[in-house]
């Protein structure tokens, strides 16, 4: 008994150590940023979180269905796509709450690095700055998202959890995305050195160029609606031109790839030297969900978006308009002009014999009408092709072969492009009304090169301030059209700080029959209807937040 | 032990008889247990008590007595019975059943044992005898309404699948409302799965407080102590029992067949979707996938028993094995279990007895369950695969890639295992008269490794993947109880110390690798993947824990018990490790007061009040500390660099989750009904609860102690002999009703959940003032002049397109009544079982069906056949539409909707159960029990759905669950 009270007692002293935790193998932040393979841990996180934050239409784009370059399935499973495409966006729209989620975990894990990087020691400050740049511009891209898309929104600078965290101000709120570039513009470095920033001769991780281009475009929003600041256009020209004289200079090793086909190509995936900035994915190891986004559900793909019609028709002709859409659909041919019921019983195996190929390439605007005078395909609208990839790993996509499509590819998501930078520059000049027109057109002149065919290629040089602005714009809508995975200067983007979306929402209410090829009208499928007003322009905070915080 | 205390009694009541020497009749027989094992010692006593004997060691007896003289036989702990002697008749073979309520005598506690009449607290007991002649598969089975309080949901039908076990409703929102499981006095941390059910001799449920306090931190969920069986003093007994079961799917969907979807392709999709040819031969049946049939089969189960068990006065030992082999009704899956136990008790000197017991089991679960939601969403006319290649289709019309369950379950491997080893040894020191020291250990270890192998076949591009994981888990604990009790004039006294620690410690280890060069290697060749993943985790955990307990009864009329515990959790930081958990009760019995010794109809009337606190710590190791996240990132190359980031956020001020539970009861029996009912309350406050971290935080949940939850709840449970003649009736009936409430959610006005971001958003909502598992729909009121669906506005106009605004909250997922009635019919050899289950007042969403009668979310088109042929489109009087247009691009199809929201009330019969027996003077070399079984034969119900009870996720969302298959069990069993 003695004995067992002693026991009693040796256990209770024991159990302060004994009720310890020790945590192995975990990190605290705390014990963290102790040395320079931390600092590369916190930016393999950050560039997950981002890639994460990009890799499937929930998680990005969503309310890019804006735009007059793309529309949705009108009845299928693609509702939070349609509610943007109907500029009628309701607050539990399921996709959007992801969407905004999802700009502010890159947010959350930028700041981890802005607000405890600078502690490491034994690395060199130039690259505690370069990563601190770094979490600096994806903070500020993201920001940047938030303002064009909801306008007042929260800002979160630090880990706190905030329930009250009140509205930003649009101005505030840009004020804070400049401030964020121009760090990320003194740190970020004209190359990286090592991999993974650096592979396969091209950068990676955010470089100083793409800051800057980044810079311009925020710049060109600043100058549209709804800040209306015209006097940022030059500074936009200035920031754009910074990366046009350092690729002309060779300070950058930017270029234009020569055929358009290239830019979306598999061959150019990982060393696409056009590209300022991608976020890059590999079927084996995070892979995205772009790649089936696009094909029709009657080509095995997930159908969620296709071509305005409008959009396609105005579009010129030429290798860019070849890439960009599918030049011919292959559709089965049990959809053909002949009545599908009419020789119903009498199959035979002489027929077998003798039976056409199951696939056959049609024009996207072919589809005949059944008994009730109903088309025989749901979605007749141009298709985009820039997002599909082969079927195998590495393989290019060949819209001939209906073998069906994969769903999680690798197709490396562009951000910004120097073609795109060319059209801002050339634009930013126009909108100024000042600057050197001549080497803006002669920019724009280099985009439509290999744009156009021979027989309509334009000439910028003698248009006007205005009319160049204008040509640069739409240049710039036919370089990224349908491409709204960038989530940063889509067509819906330019329409936004432009303030068009009232005049494509009122032509889509009128939704008038467009000539396609003769004899065939067609039209967008997706009703929108109701009366214009401009909260139209931002989409409403999530339920699910506005719920908790009596300021949104 | 029952046996001889029997023998002892009955010499002495027939040593007063007299035999008279008249008009007499030899009669021969014997006496045997239901199990027809010999009773020795039975009296067989003519009803004047003029004539009378007993039975030898091997249960026989012979007689004379005058003709149509009425015998009664009996014995302590059995049931009597009479019979009368017909002049045709010279033999009687007997069978006495066991008499449950002296089995019952005496119930495990916590901690200890007490007699069942000296209980102050809420306990439901559960005898292997309830369900000797059933074939269950699995503990969850046991507890199913078989008591009351407990309410077991099966949540899939799959082999070797859990079930949701709650007692006294749920009462922690982000943590565990999973009882504690005790076996044999060790925390069962790892599951009772590797336990045979067959093993068990007794369960005890532990229901109010001043019976679960007892337990603390782990108590607050309730505590089911599972006792297993031991040997038993005398000849060897020695059984085996073999089962074979037949499974199929009880009710199918009504889909279309592929030549109508085809047609409805045709009609929808536009005409030409589906050629003519390929029409002609969905109609003619040359082609075409019926998906169900070829998903399920006829499912063969088998299991084996062998039991061994016997002893004499010092040692008592049993060994069993077993050995189960479940087929799945889908096809290629399959659980098994074998399992070997031995348990001994010896009384090694007269101050110590010992005790061990071990037990070793295997588990393996070959591939998983299908996707249901899949098997009825995917076209009909698609075709299976690909004839060159080999490769798997995708479904061109409705489902999105890589849904193909056929290519999954044929050309995939899964096989996940669970080697367990439980081992308890227990040292009972006898120090002095009434007061003894039990010092014990356990071990709980659990090996669960686990591999799988995705084929590049099952779908067009996909790649092929492998990966091994291994999981380890130990468990152990020492509890040292100093325990004491004496009688004194009346006054009864008993208390515990109780001093016990116990530590986990978990590790865990995984490989995983991408894109194999060549498949045949399976998951066996890590080596051979392009690109290969690997990872590994540590977490340990220990609690110390001190306990006194004293209860005090005087003339088994008053009792009182009070207890405390002191628990210390490693889980939490600085001064909130500690909790502490008092506990207090009193029970007055009036039958035994000296007014009520005048009758004897009523043997009990006892009432019981309890109150006490227990807790929850079941957050995981080092949650408090806000440990970094791990990503691996590839920078598009097919590297891992692993990178880190701040996304949870430290918790140091967190500590228990507390519940506080008062309990009135009453106990009685009354001319052998016994009655039992509850009224509870329990309030669980400061809750482990993940609080809701606003989207622009970066979303996700942190942890906090707040919220609120209520529980309230009456039970009744009824034991008796309607019938006690040469037909035994034995019933046994028990109804729970439960009304859980939110009562406070950390301040947040509601939470959101079940999000489901392509079906539109939130099912279901946490409010105050609601249960759990409340829905979150809106409300549909027909179709618009265009067939699509109208919804009711919060202002009370219909809209197509209703926004947040417009959700009310609507049904529940939890049952709010539950019931068992378990009947046992007995009538010479012959015994019939007839167990029913209920669930009433509840609801399910039904996404199965919404996503067969929807193009929404992972479904592109439509297969149920009502949803086409009563759609709106296609029935000419539109307003017999049942199902919206699904042309019309203005419809918009909510699953959170209260059309897809079904009463899931549900009455079925679990099991129905036929045996014979063939006693063994008659085989003459063993008593063999023959039994014709039937489980879950039918459910009555109005839900729509494939089976009310099962769940796939959340909280009662049927988004493609497993149904409870049908079974057909035939069972021989042999007594050597």
């Amino acid at each position: 008994m003695k004995r067992f009270i002693y026991i009693i007692a040796i256990f209770s002293l024991a159990s302060c150590s004994f009720l310890d935790e020790n945590p192995q193998g975990k990190l605290t932040t705390e014990g963290f940023f102790t040395n320079a393979s931390d600092l590369d841990a916190s930016l393999n996180s950050l560039y997950s979180v981002v890639a994460t934050s990009q890799q499937q239409n929930n998680h990005v784009g969503t309310n890019f269905l804006h735009g007059d370059d793309i529309s949705t399935h009108p009845a299928s499973n693609k509702q939070s796509l349609r509610e943007f495409d109907q500029y009628d966006v309701a607050d539990n729209n399921a996709w959007m709450q992801t969407l905004w989620e999802q700009r502010f975990k890159v947010i959350k894990a930028a700041n981890f690095i802005i607000n405890n990087a600078s502690r490491t020691p034994d690395v060199a400050q130039e690259d505690i700055d370069a990563a601190i740049a770094q979490a600096h511009y994806w903070r500020a891209f993201e920001y940047f998202y938030l303002v064009t898309t909801w306008g007042p929104v929260p800002v979160m600078l630090s880990e706190m959890i905030d329930y009250n965290a009140p509205l930003v101000s649009e101005e505030k709120i840009y004020e804070l995305i400049i401030s964020d570039l121009k760090t990320a513009e003194a740190g970020c470095p004209v190359t990286y050195s090592k991999a993974p920033y650096f592979q396969n001769g091209v950068n990676i991780a955010v470089s100083q160029a793409a800051v800057k281009a980044t810079m311009a475009y925020v710049y060109m929003c600043m100058a549209g609606w709804p800040l209306n600041k015209t006097e940022y256009y030059e500074k936009a020209a200035d920031k754009a031109l910074e990366v046009i004289e350092g690729v002309e200079n060779g300070t950058y090793y930017y270029q234009l790839l020569p055929s358009f086909s290239d830019i979306h190509s598999i061959r150019h995936n990982k060393n696409n030297k056009e590209l300022l900035l991608g976020i890059y994915y590999n079927r084996d190891r995070h892979s995205n969900a772009s790649a089936a986004t696009d094909i029709l559900l009657e080509m095995g793909g997930w159908g969620d978006t296709q071509g305005e019609i409008k959009f396609w028709y105005d579009f010129p002709p030429g290798p860019r308009k070849d890439a960009t859409y599918f030049p011919k659909l292959m559709l089965k041919n049990s959809i053909s002009e002949k009545d599908s019921n009419e020789n119903d019983e009498q199959e035979g195996d002489d027929k077998e014999e003798q039976q056409e190929p199951e696939w056959v390439e049609r024009d996207w605007w072919y589809s005949p009408k059944d008994d009730k005078g109903d088309d025989k395909r749901e979605v007749v609208a141009p298709i985009f092709m820039k997002s599909a990839e082969g079927l195998k790993q590495g393989e290019e996509f060949d819209y001939k072969i209906p073998a069906g499509c994969i769903a999680y590819g690798e197709k490396t998501i562009q951000i910004i492009r120097l073609s795109q930078v060319y059209c801002w520059y050339a634009e930013a000049v126009g909108r100024a009304g000042t600057g050197d027109k001549a080497r803006a057109a002669e920019l724009l002149g280099k985009v439509a090169a290999r744009a156009y065919n021979a027989d309509n290629m334009p000439d910028f040089s003698a248009l006007s301030y205005e009319d160049l602005a204008e040509a640069a714009y739409n240049e710039h809508g036919w370089e990224v059209a349908g491409y709204y995975w960038s989530g940063f200067a889509t067509r819906a983007r330019d329409m936004f700080r432009m303030y068009r979306y009232k005049d494509h929402f009122e032509y889509r209410v009128e939704n008038p029959l467009i000539e396609v090829a003769d004899g065939v009208f067609r039209k967008e499928v997706v009703p929108v209807t109701g009366v214009w007003d401009d909260s139209k322009m931002y989409a409403p905070y999530p339920y699910t937040d506005s719920a908790v915080n009596p300021s949104m | 032990m029952r046996k001889l205390l029997c023998c002892l009694i009955t010499a002495f009541v027939t040593s007063g008889i007299v035999t008279a020497q008249t008009d007499m009749k030899k009669i021969t027989g014997s006496v045997t247990d239901s199990q027809g094992q010999p009773i020795p010692g039975a009296s067989v006593i003519s009803t004047d008590g003029s004539y009378g004997t007993i039975t030898d060691t091997d249960g026989n007896f012979s007689l004379e007595v005058p003709e149509k003289t009425v015998l009664l036989f009996s014995c302590l702990g059995y049931n009597d019975q009479k019979t009368r002697v017909s002049n045709l008749r010279n033999e009687y073979h007997i069978s006495l059943n066991e008499d449950s309520a002296m089995l019952r005598g005496v119930v495990v506690v916590g901690y200890g044992s007490a007699r069942k009449s000296d209980l102050t607290g809420s306990i439901t007991s559960v005898n292997s005898e309830t369900f000797a002649n059933q074939p269950v598969r699995k503990i969850s089975d046991v507890l199913q309404g078989r008591s009351a309080g407990v309410q077991v949901t099966t949540t899939s039908g799959m082999a070797g699948a859990g079930a949701k076990i709650r007692v006294r409703g749920t009462t922690s929102i982000n943590k565990s409302s999973d009882p504690l499981y005790v076996v044999d006095g060790i925390i069962s941390t790892s599951g009772l799965d590797g336990i045979n059910p067959q093993d068990i001799e007794s369960m005890q449920v532990l229901k109010d407080a001043s019976s679960t306090a007892i337990y603390g931190s782990r108590g607050a969920n309730g505590v089911i102590l599972v006792t297993t069986r031991s040997g038993k003093e005398g000849k060897a007994s020695i059984t085996f029992d073999a089962k074979v079961g037949l499974s199929q799917v009880r009710k199918d969907y009504d889909l279309l067949d592929p030549y109508e979807y085809a047609l409805a392709l045709n009609d929808i999709r536009g005409a030409g979707t589906i050629s003519d040819t390929d029409l002609a031969a969905y109609k003619n049946g040359t082609k075409g996938i019926d998906w169900i049939d070829l998903m399920t089969r006829n499912a063969i189960s088998q299991d084996y028993n062998l039991g061994i068990s016997g002893g004499n006065s010092s040692v008592r030992y049993l060994i069993s094995g077993n050995a189960l082999d479940q087929q799945a009704v889908t096809i290629n899956a399959k659980y098994q279990r074998f399992g070997l136990r031995a348990n001994i008790d010896a009384d090694v000197r007269k101050w110590l007895a010992i005790s061990a017991k071990l037990n070793a089991s295997m588990t393996h679960n070959k591939n998983g369950a299908p996707n249901w939601s899949h098997i009825l969403n995917l076209s009909p006319t698609m075709e299976l695969k690909d004839p060159e290649t080999g490769i798997y289709n995708n479904d061109p019309y409705n489902m999105g890639a890589g849904a193909n369950v056929y290519g999954a379950i044929m050309e995939n491997k899964s096989d996940s295992y669970a080697y367990n080893l439980n081992g308890n040894l227990n040292f009972l020191f006898k120090i002095a008269k009434g007061l003894t020291l039990s010092v014990q250990g356990g071990v709980d270890y659990a090996h669960t490794p686990s591999y799988s192998f995705t084929s590049s076949k099952v779908a067009p591009g996909n790649t092929s993947s492998m990966s091994n994981s291994s999981n380890m888990h130990r468990y152990w604990q020492n509890t040292n109880n100093l325990s004491y009790s004496g009688t004194f004039n009346g006054h009864t006294i008993s208390a515990n110390a109780v001093w016990e620690m116990s530590g986990t410690y978990d590790t865990a280890l995984s490989i995983s690798g991408r894109n194999l060069s060549n498949e045949s290697v399976g998951y066996w060749n890590v080596n051979n993947a392009a690109t290969r993943s690997e990872s590994n985790s540590y977490s340990s955990s220990t609690l110390a824990s001190g306990i006194a307990r004293v209860s005090y009864d005087y003339g088994k009329r008053y009792f009182i018990t009070a207890a405390f515990r002191a628990d210390g959790s490693s889980k939490f930081q600085g001064r909130n490790k500690w909790g502490f958990f008092p506990s207090a009760a009193v029970a007055w019995d009036i039958a035994a007061e000296e007014f009520m010794k005048g009758q004897n109809v009523v043997s009990q009337l006892k009432l019981r009040a309890s109150y006490g606190v227990s807790g929850n710590e079941a957050i995981s190791a080092y949650s408090t500390m806000g440990m970094l996240s791990e990503t691996i990132y590839g920078w598009g190359s097919t590297a891992g660099y692993t990178g880190y980031w701040g996304n949870t956020f430290a918790t140091p001020g967190l500590t228990w989750e507390k519940t506080t539970q008062y309990d009135v009861g009453m106990d009685m029996n009354i001319g052998g009904v016994e009655i039992s009912v509850d009224w509870f309350r329990k309030d669980t406050e400061d809750l482990l609860f993940q609080k809701q971290v606003p989207g622009y935080n970066g979303g996700g949940t942190y942890w906090v102690n707040q919220g609120e939850l209520l529980n309230t709840g009456v039970e009744l449970s009824v034991n008796a002999f309607p019938v006690k003649s040469s037909i035994v009736w034995e019933m046994g009936f028990n109804a729970a009703y439960i009304h859980n409430e939110v009562v406070d959610l950390a301040g947040n006005e509601f939470i959101l959940q079940a999000n489901y971001s392509d079906l539109g958003g939130a099912m279901q909502i946490m409010k105050p003032g609601y249960p759990l598992g409340s829905f979150n729909v809106y409300r549909w009121k027909g179709f618009d002049e265009n067939g699509a669906n109208l919804y009711l506005k919060k202002d009370g106009t219909l809209t197509t397109s209703p926004t947040s605004d417009d959700l009310v909250i609507k049904g529940n997922a939890s049952p709010k009544w539950t019931l068992g009635w378990n009947n046992t019919l007995t009538w010479r050899n012959w015994t019939l079982n007839v167990f029913f289950n209920a669930a009433l007042d509840f609801d399910r969403l039904n996404i199965s069906r919404y996503t067969t009668a929807s193009m929404s979310g992972g479904s592109r088109f439509i297969t149920l056949r009502d949803a086409y042929f009563k759609g709106w489109d296609y029935v000419q009087d539109k307003s017999k539409a049942e199902y919206p247009n699904v042309k019309n691009s203005e419809n918009k199809v909510l699953t959170n909707s209260d059309f897809w929201l079904e009463d899931a009330s549900f009455l079925k019969l679990k099991n129905i159960s036929l045996s014979y027996y063939i006693p063994r003077r008659v085989t003459k070399f063993a008593g063999i029990r023959l039994t014709l079984s039937a489980q879950d034969l039918f459910t009555f119900t109005g839900y729509s759905g494939m089976d009310p009870e099962v769940y796939s996720s959340y909280d009662g969302l049927d988004y493609g669950a497993y149904p409870v298959p049908r079974t057909y069990t035939f069972s021989v069993q042999f007594r050597f």
